[in-house]
């Protein structure tokens, strides 16, 4: 692979990362009719405890009896599982209570409980974790866990004896996968056609009887198991996990659904790979460009919003009233 | 009414939250009297934030020294610290700088890793005319002769830490093609500027030279400039967090190229990597090798018996040898210590220490400058010159 | 409405002010325990008596015994600082709770007033205060010059930003305000000619007349903090911005700045000019906060990155959140509470971050009013002396009464 090669595998990696958070976003906003900010953090939140879920179950020696493919499907149904949980908690606390007041409430309070979760990760990751790991019997230590504010170093499960090469390609696999599998479910399936119907007209779809509720329910569900796989594949690919990494992961996953067109999934995957290829390119090709590759990313978002505000996909809706 | 019962559960949750971390035990702030029996010290250093580790570990070393100090019962009053977490934030360094000067008992301060926040808070110390000596920040105008005398430095600057290690790379193993990455801090943009130095001195220009933000995690892009640069050196004129990755993904990306760095790389946390993709690291560290002097072993096993969760890093033994000298110049002044003494104390004394014998120039700088390499070999930081690279068995890439 | 004969008096507001300066004195100045404990006294206390709507009625008092209230204010405000005598710390403390105030009652008009959450106050404190730092440091200009330049170059940044913002609204204003910060504090800090990440440090202190104002002052025998005269200028400021901003906020554009908060629509459906409306909240917003910037310099010395990052903006509207949207006293006395329990909670940093997080969302369930909620305006006391106003009131009678009712419901 030349140089260009090698930029471009980057840009599409930074893309992906970016698109899984981005349809996130996409999701929430598209039931809710709201902006969930924490997803960036939920989503470390995901890497975090299949970090510590590794390190509890290895201690136990669990791990060394099975093969890898197995661990990777124990640690994502943990991870999945915990993230689901944190997301229904956020509906119930920074989403549920805004239902009527201004779009900005819920955005405010979800932004205020990314912080949250992100500080209590930092705080309480290191007691729970090396305590626990302890009260396992220890085989040998498979990563020493020595703060939670400092960076986490991600065990290596994809293609863990192969070439970086083989990693990277089965994580674009496995989010192609995704999205087709998203793709399936939301065109489909009832529920992902319940999502469909609300996202487009809230009332019509009351009306017709598609039950409200549980399709918010699902949709947290769907939301976290995407972030949690997003949290795993962005710790395998970046290798070590920041605990504060989730705002400016955060930040740029809605520029890029912003970019794409906030309603639209596909649109998401078109603004993180926007997104992706900006960055890298800037950083690759511009020398000396490193440095501003955030502020030329940003600049794209504010072109985007300013000119198309609408997103590459996604219709202009004149505002009811 | 749901809303309250939510909200009662939130709170319960963080008080919740607070007491499982345990920090009912950080009481802090007692202020018991003061007066006559007390002298008090002020140490700042990032507890929490982006340089945590380093800062703690200091913070560490500085309470060892003043507690065996207390213990042995040379000094007729009590010593006592104020430590203050400057964030690697000047407004919190500031806001702490002041906390430390309006205390009527502190004589002496010694404080920062980060260069823009002693920046910030050197003029607070000036004002107050309380001395401030600088253990970690490198940045080389920290010291002159504005701020001397009530500012001084007992650590190495970033020109005279890069000094050692241009000329090991790129006198003594002949390398030619750098390529420098640093990241955006202060403390990136100083190494960035002294290695670059360097080069001019020797005829030579950086084949490219990168910024990145705090915090990077991605180096790809950077690395196949440096792979089409043909550069046979990358220097990384920043700290671990990210030297560490940008080791690993040079590694990955079979970037074929010597990584060398500064001191800020030197931590147990860079051995968090794979073996084979630290392998090779070079590290210039200032100060002596610990292990060789009675006196650095016995400051390793003590830090090590006081059980402290940080580990020893690349300045731990500085901020150590910063309280050695604030305890000496105490002695120096006798019972009735004030911060003048202090100030004329510190710049003109000599003091021995783990690291050797420490005295000021007429900026207030340290004039004991020593400095050695070291090199990861499999999976474990090794002296240079104990090191199967300086006996030829392996060699550097890029040759 | 029958009214107290002892609550109406002029005494009761001197007797106001004076709880009021007690209590700012005694959080300042007491050990971090009971500060806390005052600040929590004083909040639920003000959460008790709202509930017999006293809080309306004292500000009622204040309004109508305008004279006696800002005249005993202003002996108390000069007096204050004094107080503090020669403990620089807590100076120091008292300086930043004032100058947060300022740059809170910027924020007040965009988020408070005209409903556009501005994710990037503290890029515009960073204007102001790289303004005075470039024309004092690199330029050799007097420190004043460097304020007005800042306070006008942070009003056009705010005009500049609020260009984009006549085209989007809600979630794009905040993506937009949001780049714009995380843009800004990584822009500066690449930008070698105001010193990198470094910062620029010696920045020259303000003087006035010859009277320098960071200095040590010795009054009646008594050594003054250095910052008592500095503490002094910013309570003026602190005072002349609150007057202006309850101006504004009297006035027809602070009703039509409610008016575009509450429905954009019916606004321009009712002739109001929308883009104006806008512009001028972030304009003048931002020129407080760029003079907030201004006064910050002259207190640290130091201009660098790092203070105005996307924390400190976060820390700014949860201020503005903690005291009482559209309120300037409730902003203010958001901004006071949280400066205070931040420097006071120093010990336990590593929960400060969380502490913010934690009081924003309980906040946002709870009372999403903040600690002083929106008042109905009460037009009869203001108007009672210039009936002129109530004339030229007449046509947006209806605009006002929609607005009221509209916060009623």
């Amino acid at each position: 692979m030349g140089r260009f090669g090698n930029l471009l595998m980057s840009a599409i990696l930074c893309g992906c990362t970016y698109t899984l958070v981005a349809i996130g976003y996409c999701l929430f906003f598209g039931v809710l009719d709201v902006v969930v900010f924490c997803c960036g953090d939920i989503a470390i939140f995901g890497a975090f405890s299949i970090i510590g879920a590794y390190t509890i179950i290895y201690s136990a020696g669990v791990f060394q009896a099975v093969p890898t493919i197995v661990a990777v499907l124990i640690l994502l149904i943990i991870a999945s599982i915990l993230c689901v949980a944190l997301g229904l908690i956020t509906y119930r606390v920074s989403v549920k209570p805004f239902e009527k007041s201004s779009a900005l409430m819920p955005l405010l309070s979800t932004i205020a409980l990314g912080v949250v979760i992100k500080e209590v990760l930092g705080l309480i990751f290191r007691p729970v974790v090396n305590s626990a790991a302890q009260a396992a019997t220890r085989v040998d230590d498979p990563k020493t866990v020595v703060g939670g504010r400092n960076p986490q170093s991600m065990p290596q499960l994809i293609a863990a004896n192969g070439t970086t090469l083989q990693r990277n390609l089965i994580i674009i696999a496995v989010v192609a996968i995704i999205l087709l599998a998203l793709f399936f479910f939301l065109n489909k399936t009832k529920m992902g056609l319940s999502m469909q119907a609300i996202s487009q007209n809230k009332e019509l779809a009351l009306m017709t009887g598609v039950n409200v509720k549980s399709t918010i329910r699902w949709t947290f569900i769907i939301g976290g198991v995407l972030l949690a796989i997003g949290g795993f594949l962005l710790g395998n690919y970046q290798t070590i996990v920041r605990f504060d990494g989730g705002t400016m992961y955060g930040t740029k996953g809605f520029s890029a659904a912003v970019v794409g067109g906030l309603k639209s999934t596909w649109g998401a995957v078109i603004g993180g790979m926007l997104l992706g290829f900006v960055e890298v390119f800037t950083a690759g090709l511009v020398p000396g460009g490193t440095k501003f590759q955030n502020v030329i990313a940003f600049l794209v978002v504010i072109i985007f919003i300013v000119f198309k505000p609408e997103g590459i996909i996604g219709e202009k809706v004149a505002e009811k009233v | 009414m749901k809303r309250k019962v939510i909200a009662i559960a939130l709170t319960l949750c963080m008080v919740g939250g607070l007491m499982l971390t345990g920090c009912g035990g950080s009481g802090g702030g007692s202020s018991d009297g003061g007066g006559g029996g007390t002298v008090k010290l002020g140490f700042l250093s990032p507890i929490t934030g982006a340089n945590a580790a380093e800062g703690a570990a200091a913070r560490n070393a500085f309470k060892l020294a003043i507690d065996q100090a207390n213990e042995s019962g040379d000094f007729d009053y009590k010593i006592e610290m104020i430590e203050i977490d400057d964030k690697s934030d000047p407004s919190a360094g500031v806001a702490g700088a002041q906390k430390i000067v309006s205390d009527p008992d502190v004589v002496a301060a010694t404080g920062h890793w980060n260069s823009g926040v002693a920046e910030a808070t050197i003029p607070v110390f000036k004002e107050a005319e309380i001395p401030l000596l600088i253990w970690g920040a490198i940045a080389s105008d920290l010291t002159s002769e504005e701020n001397y005398p009530w500012i001084t430095r007992s650590a190495p600057t970033d020109v005279q830490e890069n000094i050692p290690l241009a000329k090991a790379v790129l006198d003594d193993m002949g390398y030619k093609k750098v390529f420098i990455i640093s990241d955006t801090t202060s403390y990136g943009a100083g190494n960035t500027k002294a290695f670059k130095a360097e080069l001019k001195d020797r005829g030579l220009e950086p084949v490219g030279v990168e910024e990145v933000q705090e915090g990077t995690v991605d180096f790809r892009a950077i690395l196949t400039k440096v792979k089409s640069s043909g550069a046979d050196c990358v220097y990384w004129g920043g700290v671990v967090t990210e030297g560490s990755l940008l080791k690993q993904q040079m590694f990955e990306e079979k970037v074929d190229a010597l990584f060398c760095g500064i001191s800020g790389n030197y931590s147990e946390d860079f051995l968090k990597i794979p073996a084979e993709a630290a392998e090779g690291a070079l590290v210039v560290k200032p100060g002596i090798v610990l292990e060789t002097t009675d006196a650095g072993k016995k400051f390793i096993e003590d830090y090590e018996a006081a059980g402290f969760s940080e580990p020893i890093g690349a300045y731990t033994p500085y901020a150590y040898t910063a309280a050695e000298i604030l305890l000496q110049a105490l002695k120096e002044c006798g019972d009735d210590v004030t911060p003048e003494k202090m100030r004329d104390a510190i710049k003109d004394g000599s003091f021995d220490g783990i690291m050797g014998t420490t005295t000021f120039d007429e900026i207030g700088q340290t004039e004991l400058v020593a400095a050695y390499l070291n090199v990861v070999q499999d999976g474990k930081w090794t002296v240079y010159d104990d090191s199967e690279y300086a006996s030829g068995k392996r060699a550097f890439p890029g040759k | 409405m029958k009214k107290n004969k002892l609550l109406d008096s002029p005494f009761a507001v001197i007797f106001c002010n004076l709880i009021l300066f007690l209590l700012i004195y005694f959080t300042v100045m007491s050990e971090y325990m009971i500060s806390l404990a005052i600040i929590a006294a004083v909040i639920i206390a003000i959460l008790v008596v709202n509930r017999f709507d006293l809080i309306n009625k004292i500000f009622d008092l204040y309004i109508r015994h305008k004279k006696t209230a800002l005249i005993s204010a202003l002996v108390l405000g000069i007096l204050y600082p004094f107080s503090l005598t020669d403990n620089v710390y807590v100076a120091h403390i008292a300086t930043l709770a004032v100058i947060y105030g300022i740059a809170c009652l910027g924020l007040n008009f965009q988020m408070g007033s005209t409903d556009m959450t501005n994710f990037a106050p503290a890029a515009f404190m960073g204007i102001g205060a790289y303004t005075v730092g470039i024309f004092t440091v690199k330029m050799g200009f007097n420190p004043w010059l460097g304020m007005l330049a800042g306070v006008v170059f942070s009003g056009v940044f705010g005009f500049l930003i609020g260009l984009p913002t006549l085209k989007t609204k809600g979630y794009y204003l905040s993506l937009v305000t949001m780049a714009i910060q995380l843009a800004f504090t990584e822009l500066v800090r690449v930008w070698p000619y105001v010193g990198g990440d470094d910062g620029m440090s010696g920045v020259q202190r303000y003087k006035l007349f010859g009277f320098e104002l960071y200095k040590r002052y010795t009054i009646f025998g008594i050594r003054m903090s250095p910052q008592i005269p500095y503490l002094l200028l910013c309570i003026v400021f602190l005072v002349i911005c609150t007057y202006i901003a309850m101006r504004v906020y009297f006035s027809r554009t602070g009703i039509a700045m409610n008016t575009v908060a509450q429905d954009e629509i019916a606004a321009m459906c009712m002739g109001m000019n929308v883009s104006r409306t806008k512009l001028f909240a972030f304009v003048i917003g931002g020129m407080y906060c760029g003079l907030a910037g201004a006064l910050f310099v002259g207190l640290e010395g130091y201009v660098g990155p790092a203070t105005y990052n996307f924390q400190k903006s976060l820390m700014l509207i949860c201020m503005v959140i903690l005291g009482g949207m559209d309120n300037s006293i409730g902003v203010v006395l958001g901004a006071f509470v949280l400066a205070i329990i931040t420097e006071k909670t120093r010990d336990f940093a590593d929960f400060q971050q969380l502490i913010y997080g934690a009081v924003l969302v309980i906040m946002l369930i709870v009372r999403p009013d903040g600690i002083i909620p929106w008042r109905v305006r009460n037009h009869d006391l203001i108007t009672k002396r210039k009936p002129k106003i109530l004339e030229r009131f007449k046509p947006e009678e209806d605009i006002a009464e929609k607005a009221q009712l509209k916060a009623e419901v």
